[in-house]
């Protein structure tokens, strides 16, 4: 159909007001792009149309909204807070509050029946890893240890291994103390924090490696990364924080982010939560960024992105918590395989760009993530030790 | 009443300052919620519980920066929370929204004048046609689901569709709007 340009037939306006309302089926969403790419030279008058009906129902289910009801119910809950509860109130919340446990207790108990037959079927994949730390002279000690405990580095240095998972540096005057190196490293499956000497405040994911100063000098206070990393740098303007990764340098004086520098990974990323952060890259190009930016530095070509994103999704690890937006099933797997030790082998390699989003807690077996993923998509996972195959 | 009067007003008078930011924020907030969870009514109750949190652990006194990114992550993260205990109880995976649409959404919802212009447009059509767009475009039925709900042929409900959009789409208001806005 031949058409003006600017006008729109009639049925490509019903599938825009559809895709503006996020109710287009697939079949009408391919549709839709054939018609797109043939008509190029509308493309702006779509767009407009596709803002508008998304404003108009927006605007309509704004409007849907009750606020004088809410309002009441707030209020209501309000009161029931601030005041004495009436004894009948009294007796319906305890009520309510016995059938709330009773239901809870079943939902708990037929939930862990169900992991419980699934863990019969196949071995336990969660690994004990465990930090370990090399000092200077190359003594290796495995961390973790249930009560805090004192390890020693030449010249008097503190360290100790504090439960909870976190190695600290004694914070007190260094002069005079030799900058000696230690090495921090995580394995898969593992994750730790660490407090160095300047009082920065360190999350390390799994799979990663740190390597600083024990006490640091008084110019700079520089480290080397490999792997992911979340930083709280204590501020000190007059001494600059430089991190090495992978032939980057990542420079800041006081500020919060994440760095995701592995070897195998095609990129690195930084992630800038709140502060100020330089990356110079392997010519020697510097970006700086804004909080709520992140950089994506391809290992290859050295093309660098710089975006505004939702640091929650890059930093939230270092809860327990893994946020994954519009991921393919590849990344994923990488992500999922340094969290719980695992190897991820596609025997469809189509498999890998299915694309997810979602959440989940690291406390959780990955089992129950797998089994979320097979209900959602076509896709089957099958677990043998450390090995996951992905039909 | 915008973010600076809500932060005055919260030194001399908090219960007026939630009240303010209760009606300046909620159904943009509900609407957020919409994002994540399906239900209007599931929504609304996560962002009535986000307000009860508000005020009995007197959040809002403790905000520094804007109100407005305050209340948005917190949406978020109410939302989130309630999502990850669904899928533990469906062990079914929900899909996270995209946050910059969702962001232009609430922008756009707690901006009354934009929001006015975008309803009235909607409102200025005849009722078959504003009826039928609401249900095929914004309740997402079917054409024969909406013809039986308004007592419709089915090529009457198209024909009052295609007005209306075209109507829509020839409106003055609107139209300046847009034009103001490059």
């Amino acid at each position: 159909m031949k058409t003006n340009p600017g006008e729109i037939p009639d049925h490509i306006l019903d599938l825009l007001a559809l895709s503006g309302t996020g109710k287009i089926g697939p079949d009408q969403a391919s549709q839709l792009d054939e018609w797109i790419k043939a008509h190029p030279e509308t493309e702006q008058e779509y767009k407009l149309f596709i803002e508008q009906m998304q404003k108009h129902y927006w605007a309509h289910l704004s409007n849907e909204v009750e606020l004088k009801s809410a309002w009441q119910k707030i209020t209501d809950r309000k009161e029931t807070k601030t005041h004495k509860p009436a004894i009948f109130r009294w007796i319906a919340a305890a009520a309510i509050f016995i059938l709330l446990i009773a239901a809870a207790w079943y939902l708990v108990l037929t939930f862990e029946q169900k992991e419980q037959t699934n863990l019969a079927d196949q071995p336990a994949l969660n690994r004990s890893n465990q930090a370990v730390l090399v000092l200077s002279d190359g003594r290796e000690h495995v961390l973790g240890s249930e009560k805090a405990t004192e390890l020693h580095e030449q010249g008097g240095v503190h360290i100790t291994d504090n439960p909870g998972e976190i190695l600290a540096y004694n914070t007190e005057e260094h002069d005079g103390i030799e900058p000696v190196m230690n090495r921090l490293k995580i394995p898969a499956g593992a994750r730790y924090q660490l407090q160095l000497s300047d009082g920065t405040h360190v999350w390390l994911n799994a799979v990663t490696e740190i390597e600083y100063p024990v006490a640091f000098g008084n110019d700079e206070r520089r480290i080397r990364l490999s792997g992911e990393a979340y930083f709280d740098v204590h501020t000190d303007p007059s001494k600059p924080f430089i991190i090495e990764a992978n032939g980057y340098e990542i420079r800041v004086t006081g500020t919060s982010f994440n760095v995701s520098s592995y070897q195998n990974d095609p990129f690195m990323q930084t992630t800038l939560v709140v502060g100020q952060v330089e990356v110079t890259d392997r010519n020697g190009t510097k970006i700086s960024l804004a909080p709520g930016q992140m950089v994506t530095v391809d290992n290859k070509g050295q093309s660098h992105t710089v975006k505004k994103v939702d640091t929650r999704f890059y930093t939230s690890w270092k809860e327990g918590i893994l946020y994954f937006n519009k991921v393919t099933l590849y990344d994923l797997s990488v992500k999922l395989g340094r969290w719980y030790d695992a190897d991820f082998q596609f025997a469809d390699p189509q498999k890998r760009n299915l694309v997810y989003s979602g959440a989940m807690e690291n406390s959780r077996d990955i089992r129950f993530l797998l089994n979320l993923i097979e209900q959602t998509a076509d896709v089957k996972f099958s677990v043998d030790g450390h090995t996951v195959t992905v039909q | 009443m915008g973010d600076p009067e809500i932060h005055q007003l919260l030194l001399h008078d908090p219960e007026k300052a939630f009240r303010y930011t209760f009606e300046r924020y909620y159904a943009g907030l509900t609407v957020v919620a919409r994002f994540y969870l399906d239900q209007a009514d599931e929504a609304e109750d996560v962002v009535q519980q986000l307000f009860m949190n508000i005020w009995e652990r007197q959040h809002l006194e403790k905000v520094e920066g804007s109100i407005r990114n305050y209340l948005l992550s917190a949406v978020r993260n109410a939302c989130i929370n309630y999502i990850q205990k669904k899928q533990v109880s469906e062990k079914r995976l929900h899909p996270l929204p995209d946050q910059d649409e969702m962001e232009r959404a609430f922008d756009f919802l707690i901006n009354e004048e934009e929001k006015q212009i975008f309803s009235s447009a909607l409102q200025s059509l005849p009722e078959q046609s504003r009826k039928s767009i609401e249900l095929v475009y914004f309740s997402g039925h079917s054409y024969k689901k909406a013809a039986v709900q308004l007592n419709l042929s089915v090529n009457t409900l198209k024909t009052h569709l295609k007005n209306g959009l075209q109507k829509l789409r020839a409106n003055e208001t609107i139209r300046r709007y847009f034009s103001e806005k490059k």
